[in-house]
């Protein structure tokens, strides 16, 4: 009789355990699918060197007195970047391998002045100039077909060297960084207090095709500063204006 | 109505000539600030190509005037002449048109150039076919 009950709770046993893996096991989310709101939801970015960088300026991100979080300060950046005139309509997020964040826009072609192209701006591929003065014919006529490209990026981290490697950026590979990034800022990212060790670091990472069928080159150090890049993209602008 | 067939040669010379130079002196000033830098060979071949053929045509009638002068004054038809005209200015303009608006296409230089073959190649044959026939008038 004993030895009876005793499978019986065997049994019993077993199939709690078995019950309470398959409950779990389906809870778990599948492996290689992101969850809900973990940091690794997002690929972790390590910035290369960059062609130049400006620390925009705190009171340009949040409210001088008070709290802020890394969400406020990624709804202020998507915000300038996301405005009109030149709109950034694609913007990834990665985490940073330090802590905090970074915002990468999609590679854009940009006039020689600087300010993003109107036609040919998402191409990667040389555009013909959009004011056309004598002196812009003059160049295309006598000069060859050279292409500017950036990238954009947005660091919020609290360290101070957030460089990694020295290494010139491959225009290929910096064109693969939208389509790596997370879509999102995941919420335990955005949760964090944007503390007073923080900071918000612009940086700019500049090509140039030298030539119709010519590979880009990584320009480093950049033509113009990162905050002549700003302004003449307009963002510098947006992030100065009112919230 | 006629005209001097001498008088005609040499108008058509002229345009041919001087358009030729400026072309020419447009070609090099671009290729001394680089614009064409790494692919002066297929570019340089294409305005040889172009404009060579034409001129070599009006450069061979004047050497053979040269050496056989016609013995009595020379007219021909001024229609025929016209023609002769309208067409090589109309090609002389279409190909400074296909070189001074290259900056504008998204091709490369290069790849717009060989494109371009297809307007400025059947358009060269029948230039040169209206060029032939009229120096090939010996009206009275």
């Amino acid at each position: 009789m004993a030895k009876k009950n005793l499978w019986i709770l065997a049994i019993i046993a077993l199939t709690i355990l078995s019950s309470v893996l398959m409950v779990s096991c389906l809870s778990m989310p599948p492996k290689g699918m992101p969850g809900e709101n973990g940091r690794e939801d997002i690929p972790t970015f390590c910035p290369p060197q960059p062609s130049s960088s400006y620390e925009i300026e705190r009171r340009m991100l949040i409210p001088e007195a008070g709290q802020a979080s890394f969400g406020d300060v990624s709804k202020r950046i998507t915000r300038a970047l996301k405005e009109p005139p030149f709109q950034y309509p694609e913007i990834r997020y990665y985490a940073l391998p330090y802590g905090g964040f970074a915002i990468v826009t999609r590679i854009e072609q940009f006039n020689v002045d600087g300010t993003p192209k109107e036609t040919g701006r998402w191409s990667v591929e040389y555009a013909p100039p959009d004011k056309l003065t004598l002196s812009t014919i003059l160049q295309c006529l006598f000069k060859a077909k050279k292409g500017y490209f950036r990238i954009i990026a947005f660091l919020i981290t609290d360290v101070i060297k957030p460089f990694c490697g020295d290494e010139k950026v491959d225009m290929e590979k910096a064109i693969d960084w939208l389509g790596k990034g997370g879509i999102r800022l995941p919420q335990n990212i955005a949760d964090q207090e944007f503390g007073p060790s923080h900071y918000c670091l612009a940086l700019i990472y500049e090509f140039e095709k030298p030539g119709d069928d010519e590979p880009a080159i990584y320009i480093m150090p950049s033509s113009r500063s990162t905050a002549d890049h700003l302004t003449k993209s307009k963002i510098m602008e947006k992030l100065g204006e009112e919230r | 109505m006629k005209i001097a067939m001498s008088r005609a040669k040499k108008s058509l010379a002229t345009v041919w000539t001087i358009w030729f130079i400026l072309i020419f002196l447009l070609f090099v000033v671009q290729g001394i600030w680089g614009k064409y830098e790494g692919k002066n060979k297929e570019i340089w071949a294409w305005f040889l190509s172009a404009l060579m053929p034409s001129v070599s045509l009006i450069i061979g009638i004047f050497a053979a005037d040269q050496r056989e002068k016609p013995e009595k004054k020379e007219h021909v038809d001024i229609f025929l002449y016209r023609l002769a005209m309208l067409f090589s200015v109309c090609y002389l303009f279409v190909v400074s048109l296909t070189i001074l608006l290259e900056w504008r296409s998204g091709l490369s230089t290069v790849a717009y150039y060989e494109m371009s073959n297809l307007w400025v190649g059947p358009f060269q044959g029948i230039v040169i076919g209206v060029l032939t026939y009229f120096f090939r008038q010996r009206g009275a």
